[in-house]
């Protein structure tokens, strides 16, 4: 019998073997190379999203600041379409009480305009005055009384606080205190209007004399101890400075503070937390500078008055009102980047400054607040704050109480799946812990917990018979059945029994080699991964850290503030 | 940290929104709560920071009685109780003068208080307050160092 030579044929299954581990481990190589890519992906994708969005929401708040300014500009054209010739009442009355003190206008041009004017403006109380003005001027009583009438009837508030100032200006004092009377006749201390705030104005400059000033304070005294007495209007003081403290606070960036904005399902309160404990700085400022703006009462009294009857005459009418809110808004909406909702409160804000009633009290916290709004100036501001500083002082202790209230005093801290790509890529089970936690205890704890991760990974790789058990049962049955046909056909026989223990044998081999691969692949990047999330640990508590040492620092201003609205200037 | 000027989105949301969700009723409890501006005499001050300088049982009633007729006096409705910082040194953080219990109790930071005394808790950690007023219409109203309460 033929002796088989099985040389040939071991040495061909052996190249073939060396040939298919090159080309597997080439394969793995380009696995790695297309899972390491594929997280690169995963991360530009995330990034790219993200960018996207702020994108979006960019390209939608330019898109708002373009459309604000678009109505804003249609709305100025609406004004200067329906109140434009009211500017020109304005204009002329500034001129005529100019014309008055040089003397160079002749009393008919005076009169020859005012009558035009009161023609052209049907509803507004300014044009008859005007022409009682130049009645007067020309000793024509009988029409300068019928002017003065129908100014009164159009607006007596105004009307009187326009003679008042006027007759001052011409230092008939008798006459203006008897206009002022008037004035204060047609008020109701629970709904004022907003030409009051130019009454305090006028006490800022002390511009009625000791009898007017007397008459101002006395009025005002009785209006505050009358409206002290009802808590609501209190409160409501209180509330509202509440508010304007609230609308100075801060923004903070989540980038300020990555790991901890990462890892924290707290962050928000913390961060809600500083930017409320941020307003006492921005307040401070804002008020401090109110304070030391100079204001000095030295100018002479007919350069005072004029600056009265200026704002009197320039400020707007309450028919104009609307359509000059619509334009605050549009304007809050391009001063806020395109943030509609933001600019919405502000804009609130500012219409309660614009509000056609106010109380006593309540006017002096708007003026506090907004005196541009009011048409006055920062001597009314500062007397406004000092008149408003028991509802201040209040306000601002409120305000941080309430917020104080839900300091957190600790942060918690969440490792998922997701807090680093190890964790990912090992399927790290949820642990969390707190910054109260001592520092010790929480990265023995993370340690173990990742032991605990890391060996439940590695037993789910490590290579058990229990995974191969099929392919021994092929190979045990190829190898009877190659003994089974030997006997007839040789070659056949030999062939079957050859591949029936080679082929199972090396995918057996491999896919040891590939568990343990898996296993000493895990056991060298146990450490690092327990490296990544403490550190990541680490500087989200040092982030906590200097989270609440920024809040402690903006919380103690609060002292500032209230020293500073104790000491306000009476 | 860099903190931006902002103008924010929910004043009014703060502004509406009490400490403690019990809104006072009525017309008694509204006069009850508009005499509570009063300052807090300097004594009261003194007698609450010296909680901890004696365990005298006699000495603690004669003080909680104290404490009692002074807010009795005041006519600023019920008051349940104080809560302040405790001085007798770790593990104790804070204490409660539980005037109607007729009981001072210290706690530890992990034990937390019982309501409403847990509500005074977060407040009376700061250093701008001496202690914590508790009203039976949950209001909680921090006083200061001087005497004056924040309502």
């Amino acid at each position: 019998m033929n002796q088989i030579n099985f040389g040939p044929i071991l040495r061909k299954v052996e190249e073939t073997r060396i040939i298919l581990d090159r080309h597997i481990d080439d394969v793995e190589v380009q696995i790695g190379d297309v899972s390491s890519d594929l997280s690169d992906t995963r991360s530009d994708v995330a990034e790219l999203k993200s960018l996207f969005e702020t994108f979006l929401m960019r390209n939608e708040r330019q898109r708002l600041i373009q459309l604000a300014e678009t109505k804003k500009a249609s709305l100025k054209d609406e004004l200067d379409r329906s109140f434009g010739h009211y500017s020109v009442v304005r204009r002329t009355s500034v001129g005529m009480l100019q014309a008055f003190d040089v003397g160079n206008v002749r009393n008919n041009t005076v009169h020859q305009i005012s009558e035009e004017l009161m023609i052209q403006t049907p509803r507004y109380w300014l044009a008859p005055a005007l022409v009682g003005l130049a009645a007067w001027s020309k000793d024509d009583k009988e029409l300068a009384e019928k002017s003065v009438e129908a100014a009164f009837g159009r607006d007596p508030k105004k009307t009187s606080l326009f003679f008042a100032l006027v007759l001052r200006r011409q230092h008939r004092l008798g006459e203006a205190a008897r206009w002022l009377r008037h004035y204060f006749q047609s008020l109701d201390a629970y709904h004022l209007t907003r030409e009051f705030a130019i009454l305090q104005e006028a006490i800022a400059q002390a511009a009625f004399g000791p009898d007017g000033k007397q008459l101002v304070m006395e009025n005002l005294e009785t209006w505050r101890e009358m409206l002290s007495m009802e808590p609501e209007i209190e409160e409501k003081q209180v509330s509202q400075w509440v508010g304007e403290v609230d609308t100075h606070r801060g923004r903070i960036n989540d980038e300020d503070f990555p790991k901890l904005s990462q890892i924290s399902p707290t962050w928000s309160e913390l961060k809600e937390m500083l930017e409320k404990a941020s307003a006492h700085e921005f307040i401070l400022e804002k008020y401090v500078q109110v304070r030391d703006t100079n204001t000095p009462l030295t100018g002479s009294s007919a350069d005072r008055l004029d600056d009265l009857l200026d704002i009197l005459v320039t400020e707007y009418d309450a028919e104009e009102l609307p359509l000059r809110r619509e334009v605050l808004f549009q304007d809050s909406i391009i001063e806020h980047d395109g943030d509609e909702v933001r600019a919405r409160e502000q804009a609130d804000l500012n219409t309660q400054a614009l509000d056609e009633t106010l109380d006593a009290l309540s006017l002096q916290t708007q003026t506090a607040f907004r005196p541009h709004l009011l048409g006055v100036s920062t001597s009314s501001q500062k007397i406004a704050v000092s008149a408003s500083r028991v509802y201040f002082e209040r306000g601002i202790s409120r305000y941080t109480k309430e917020y104080r209230a839900k300091a957190p005093h600790e942060a918690a801290l969440d490792f998922d799946r997701s807090h680093s790509n190890y964790a990912s890529q090992y399927g790290f089970t949820h642990w969390s812990t707190t910054t109260s936690v001592p520092q010790e205890q929480v990265e023995t704890g993370l340690r173990e917990h990742w032991d605990s991760v890391m060996h439940r990974y590695i037993e789910s790789m490590r290579f058990t018979i229990k995974q191969v058990i099929l392919h021994i049962f092929v190979a045990v049955l190829a190898v009877l059945l190659g003994i089974a046909l030997f006997n007839a056909w040789q070659l056949l026989g030999l062939l079957v029994l050859i591949g029936g223990a080679v082929i199972p044998t090396y995918l057996i081999h491999q896919k040891k080699k590939n568990a343990d691969a898996a296993v000493e692949q895990a056991e060298k990047t146990r450490e690092k991964a327990k490296d990544v999330s403490i550190q990541l640990y680490r500087e989200a508590s040092a982030e906590w850290v200097d989270a609440k040492l920024d809040y402690d620092d903006a919380d103690a201003r609060e002292e500032d503030v209230l020293d500073m609205v104790k000491g306000w200037p009476l | 940290m860099s903190v931006r000027r902002h103008v924010i989105v929910d004043a009014q949301q703060s502004v509406d929104a009490p400490l403690t969700g019990n809104r006072v009723q009525g017309t008694a409890a509204r006069y009850a709560v508009n005499n509570r501006k009063y300052v807090r005499s300097q004594d009261l001050v003194q007698v609450v920071q010296q909680l901890d300088v004696s365990n005298d049982p006699q000495w603690t009633q004669a003080v909680m009685q104290w404490v009692r007729d002074y807010y009795d006096a005041q006519g600023g409705g019920t008051i349940i109780g104080l809560f302040s910082t405790c001085y007798l040194g770790s593990p104790y953080l804070d204490h409660k003068m539980d005037l109607l219990g007729n009981i001072i109790e210290h706690y530890p930071s992990h034990e937390t208080p019982p309501r409403p005394f847990s509500s005074a808790r977060t407040l009376a950690r700061s250093a701008a307050y001496e202690f914590i007023e508790i009203y039976d219409d949950g209001t909680v109203t921090p006083v200061r160092a001087d005497g004056q309460p924040v309502l």
